[in-house]
């Protein structure tokens, strides 16, 4: 299925634009369950400094629900990637090679790696090597690869607290005193509205609009500082949160949505068009706040 | 056939005075063909000594049908004709009398400083039906090199009787072009096209420069992109020069337009690879624009299409002066505006281009003249791309512009030539885009200076020596910020679409590098061989401001370094027989890196030259008087390439690193049909095959820009005022790497590709056929208009543009290209 026809109006009077052209459409939308998937991964607690315990817990989705208890492999990514590879993990540690966790149900501890600031962060063994460069919001991340069965592959990012490289001591002293580590958010039970009106979880009508809202505590959009790299100075910022759905039936108006920085709203909306026979689905929220905070809620409906 | 010789005695008459009408303009003359400078003093003009009448079509006459056919004549130093061309054409039967007729004739040749010389005189062949004896001599218009010709009516005589006997008029001569030499090849291997032909290809919208894209040689670029692929060398490789002087890109930036005015250019030069010791800082081609020589009298036009406006207009400032001045805007924008939702702009990359330039040419005294030129252009892109994600938000920002401003001085005097061509200028590049929370910019502010002065003496009959320098500085001001794999580079692993890694570093410095090359190259005559020896230096002071990573408030450490680099070139070209000839080249080349790859953090402060030798070897044959085929061999090799750090843990301030190598061959096909007829076209083909791989690496990879197959179709045929033109493109695909599985990344909650092995698919192949049709509509003696229709992708295709894949990557397709589309245009010409 091809959207040759409505571009073709701006090909007539846009030669050669580049927007022009015919994008295929995928009959795939990120938000709809039709397999067993990886739709998160939570690390506890969401920021750790080298040698500290976490834990790791993997949400499974399927078009049966949540899947309780996915057996799962777990190790953690020993290469960073290459600086010619533009995803997130190197191709080495896609392909498996890690340092084992073990194995476990679904979720499992550890202990953060004590090479992890040196390997994934900005410390360095020896004066002639260049330091990882952080994320948008100053942070480091220990990628953690995750297997369940059918070969499905997720990672999750464990937030590593490192010394900071390359700034003024002022500026070291001035981010040790302010900074905070990051605390995962908590995601307030979904709420379901029709023509504004709450709706009982099973008896939604079929067809039906239904205003789903996400919410969460004004403290997990967190404050923060971080060091800005051109300034070298130490600046105040605010988490953005995102929320990503997932229905195994019916459809969302949007795949994820979520507040800015500058938005003081503690809640996201989002509308999910009920399917048109009766049956029994299942909605999943993931909540992420910037710095790799994750939350899950999820609500089973049944469509009458 | 008394009648016939005094017709003849009489049109002898006519076409010396209108030679030595146009004996003022023979001398003013700002350059020939290829760059070369004709400024030596025409001391007597070619005279004719026999005509022949031509035969008047007896199907044309019998209808009454009157027709003009304007030649263009090469008159050897021996006065004979050495060849007839068809400029403007009446059709094939008056076409072909009237060159049957030229063929005969005979002349004094033309004299430049005294001495027998080639020359090429424009001739307007009109056949009129009329009753009375031959007209009286009249005076021939004003002559105007390498303007358009007049069209027909504008000379024409006041029309008898048809019905009454007929006899073609005596020919009146347009132009006269005179050349000290017959015009050589510079380079070993080059494609000339003239401006007037170029304007002519289908696809191009009369885009004189666009043409550039279907030379033999040079890869299709993908849509809504400038970039040369020239011979396998990437884009930035290949460099483009107008009167010598640098500019950083031919085309705007979605290659919707070129960046000089069609009408201030008189001919492109195509160097695939090889070039002579004249020029260097370029691992791959050369395309040369010359600028043509401004017209007496007043001329412009206006010109308004669905892509943009534009004008120029041309004018004497007394004797010894002209000037031009051309401009051009783009309003695609706002013509996307009026027809569509306000917001579609957000959506769609609309580009904002605009350019100018300024021409003034200043004739000093016998021999001596200087050309002021100042080029500029702009471009500009502003998007947004809204969603309810505040992660999903992107935004794009780009400007790019530059000018340059120069003064080409030209002295000839006996046996030599001098040209001195000092400039400055300036470049600036602008890029910010965001796609969610993760910044990426990157601006580099380069102010550039320079001069290229070469001296041509000629030995003795059979050495020319050349010498020269060519000096060119730059001082740029370089900020970037964001992830290291954006801008990304060639041989990365990628797909469309994907979006940057999220981790950003920031650096901001300042890169000078001043670059000195003396050369010297001769052209040894040796019977039918003549050789091309040459050398160039170069001496490279390459500084910067900051040789390691900024740490806290640490004062930074600069570098200054010198490279050097001795390039060896030759040539050689064997005529072994009339028409036949045997080429071969060789010649080793260096490029400096850019000023963005010596950043300490992004790239590399000690980054030194990267290196390639090219080997050529090719046979012409001359066909007739102007049909031609080629094939040309070509092998360059690369190494010390610019390539990211393979090392998982890079070394500080060597982000990049030279360990790349690269190799392209191939064997390229031409067959050429020069104006004949009204006709001309050519049919090129290239099998090649460009590859690169990291030192050490056992095999070879595809380049990004690989294209093994490229075939390329134009023709175009005149027909009266009626022009048609057709084009034809096939092209094999760009390699593209396969994802053969995705892994879930939870924090960023997007899907991250898995790819098997680098560049092993591709994109579907390309073919695509165009069309052109355009009609003169003369408006008195002063106006015509010029309507055009470019339609593009008749059949409407649906060629693959680029490789997609669905979130998740488990589903892949394919972009296509632009569906029918015609562009229509109108030129008001005066």
């Amino acid at each position: 299925m091809k959207t040759r026809a409505p571009l073709a109006f701006f090909a007539a009077v846009v030669p050669l634009v580049h927007g022009a052209a015919c994008r295929p459409d995928f009959d795939e939308r990120e938000s709809f369950v039709d397999r067993t998937m990886v739709i998160g991964v939570r690390i506890e607690p969401a920021e750790a400094k080298p040698g500290e315990a976490i834990t790791a817990s993997l949400l499974v989705a399927s078009p049966e629900g949540v899947v309780a208890s996915p057996a799962t492999r777990f190790g953690f990514c020993t290469t960073p990637k290459l600086l010619t590879e533009n995803g997130s993990v190197s191709a080495a540690c896609q392909r498996g090679d890690v340092a084992p966790i073990g194995d476990a149900l679904g979720t499992i501890g550890s202990v953060m790696p004590a090479e992890a600031c040196f390997v994934f962060g900005p410390e360095v063994k020896a004066a002639e090597l260049r330091p990882r460069d952080p994320d948008s919001t100053g942070g480091f991340f220990q990628p953690i690869r995750a297997e369940i069965s059918g070969g499905v592959v997720a990672f999750g990012f464990a937030r590593v607290k490192c010394n900071l490289a390359n700034v003024s001591a002022d500026a070291a002293t001035a981010f040790s005193a302010q900074y905070r580590l990051n605390v995962n958010p908590t995601l307030l039970p979904l709420e379901a509205r029709v023509n504004g009106a709450l709706v009982a979880l099973d008896a939604i009508p079929r067809g039906a609009e239904v205003a789903v809202r996400a919410a969460w505590r004004p403290e997990d959009a967190e404050a923060y500082v971080a060091l800005d790299p051109s300034t070298q100075l130490v600046v105040a910022r605010r988490e953005t949160m995102r929320v990503s759905w997932y229905a195994t039936a019916g459809s969302f108006t949007s795949d994820r949505t979520g507040r800015g920085e500058a938005e003081p709203e503690t809640f996201t909306d989002n509308t999910w068009t009920a399917p048109s026979e009766p049956r029994r689905a299942h909605l999943f929220a993931v909540l992420r706040d910037a710095r790799g905070g994750t939350a899950f809620a999820t609500i089973s409906v049944d469509v009458r | 056939m008394a009648g016939s010789r005094s017709r003849a005695a009489l049109a002898a008459v006519v076409a010396a005075l209108a030679l030595h009408t146009s004996v003022a303009h023979a001398q003013q003359r700002g350059t020939d063909v290829g760059g070369q400078p004709a400024r030596r003093q025409l001391t007597k003009m070619p005279k004719l000594v026999k005509f022949v009448e031509a035969d008047y079509p007896p199907e044309r006459k019998q209808a009454g049908i009157e027709a003009a056919v304007v030649l263009t004549i090469e008159i050897a130093a021996t006065g004979e004709v050495a060849n007839v061309a068809v400029a403007q054409s009446a059709g094939a039967d008056f076409d072909a009398a009237a060159i049957a007729a030229a063929k005969q004739l005979v002349f004094e040749p033309a004299e430049v400083d005294h001495k027998p010389a080639p020359a090429k005189i424009t001739f307007r062949y009109q056949f009129v039906i009329k009753e009375e004896p031959p007209l009286p001599a009249m005076p021939a218009p004003e002559a105007t090199p390498e303007a358009p010709p007049a069209p027909p009516e504008a000379a024409q005589p006041p029309r008898p009787d048809p019905s009454t006997p007929s006899k073609p008029e005596p020919p009146v001569t347009e132009d006269v072009e005179v050349r000290g030499r017959p015009r050589e090849r510079k380079e070993a291997f080059q494609t000339t096209i003239r401006a007037e032909q170029a304007r002519k290809v289908a696809g191009t919208q009369g885009d004189v420069l666009k043409v550039v894209q279907n030379l033999p040689g040079v890869s299709r670029p993908p849509v809504a992109s400038g970039q040369l692929v020239v011979w396998g060398a990437a884009p930035r490789e290949t460099k483009i020069l107008v009167d010598g002087v640098e500019i950083p890109a031919l085309y705007h930036g979605s290659g919707l337009r070129s960046v000089v005015s069609s009408d201030l250019v008189a001919a492109i030069d195509l160097v695939p690879g090889a070039f002579g010791a004249e020029y260097g800082r370029g691992l791959g081609g050369l395309v040369r624009v010359e600028t043509r020589a401004l017209p007496r009298g007043t001329h412009g036009y206006l010109g308004v299409d669905t892509l943009d406006g534009s004008g120029l207009l041309s004018t004497e400032i007394g004797p010894r002066a002209r000037i031009a001045i051309a401009g051009r805007q783009s309003w695609l924008d706002r013509v996307l505006t009026l027809v569509s939702a306000p917001d579609v702009g957000d959506f769609f990359p609309i580009p904002r281009y605009r350019d100018g330039q300024i021409k003034a040419t200043v004739d000093l005294r016998r021999g001596e003249g200087v050309d002021l030129v100042v080029l500029g252009a702009t471009d500009d892109l502003t998007r947004t791309v809204p969603s309810p994600d505040p992660a999903s938000t992107r935004s794009e920002t780009t400007f790019n512009g530059f000018w340059r401003a120069y003064a080409r001085y030209t002295r000839q005097s006996e046996g030599s030539t001098a040209i001195v061509t000092p400039f400055f200028g300036r470049d600036t590049s602008e890029l910010t885009q965001r796609f969610g929370a993760a910044p990426a910019r990157l601006d580099v502010d380069t102010h550039r200076y320079g001069a290229r002065a070469s001296l041509r003496t000629r030995v003795s009959s059979h050495v020319a020596l050349h010498t020269g320098v060519d000096v060119l500085g730059s001082s740029s001001n370089v900020r970037r910020e964001g992830s290291l794999s954006l801008p990304p580079r060639e041989g990365d692993i990628a797909v469309f679409g994907q979006p940057p890694g999220d981790d950003v570093a920031v650096d901001d410095f300042q890169a000078n590098v001043v670059d000195i090359a003396p050369s010297v190259h001769a052209d040894l005559r040796v019977g039918p061989v003549v050789l091309t020896p040459g050398a160039r230096f170069d001496a490279y002071l390459v500084e910067g401001s900051r040789k390691t990573p900024r740490i806290g408030l640490t004062p930074s450490i600069g570098f200054s370094r010198l490279e050097t680099a001795l390039a060896p070139r030759a040539s050689a070209r064997w005529e072994v027989m009339p028409g036949y000839a045997l080429t071969a080249a060789y010649g080793q080349y260096h490029q400096a890196p850019e000023p963005e790859e010596l950043s300490a953090v992004f790239g590399t402060p000690d980054l030194a030259l990267q290196r390639s030798t090219h080997v050529t070897f090719g046979q012409s044959l001359k066909i007739t008087s102007s049909l031609s085929a080629e094939v040309v061999g070509f092998r360059k090799t690369m190494k010390d390439l610019v390539v990211r750090s393979r090392l998982t843990n890079p070394l500080l301030a060597r982000s990049l690193t030279q360990n790349g190598e690269g190799r392209s061959y191939g064997v390229q096909f031409l067959l050429r049909q020069e104006m004949w007829s009204g006709f001309f076209g050519w049919v090129s083909y290239a099998i090649s095959r460009s590859e690169r791989r990291v030192e050490g690496e056992e095999d070879y990879r595809k380049f990004d820009f690989d294209q093994p197959h490229v075939l390329s179709v134009v023709a175009s045929q005149e027909v009266g005022r009626w022009t048609f033109g057709a084009r034809f493109r096939y092209a094999s695909g760009n390699p593209r790497t396969p994802v053969v599985a995705s892994t879930y990344d939870a924090q960023r909650d997007r899907y991250d590709p898995v790819f098997g092995p680098q560049g092993s698919i591709r994109i579907p192949a390309f073919w695509q056929l165009d069309l052109r049709i355009e009609r003169v509509f003369p408006l008195g003696d002063q106006l015509r208009l010029l309507l055009f229709a470019d339609v593009q992708n008749v059949t409407n295709r649906e060629n693959a543009e680029e490789i997609v894949y669905s979130p998740s990557f488990r589903q892949r397709k394919t972009i296509t290209g632009l569906p029918t589309i015609a562009v229509i245009g109108a030129r008001l010409e005066l």
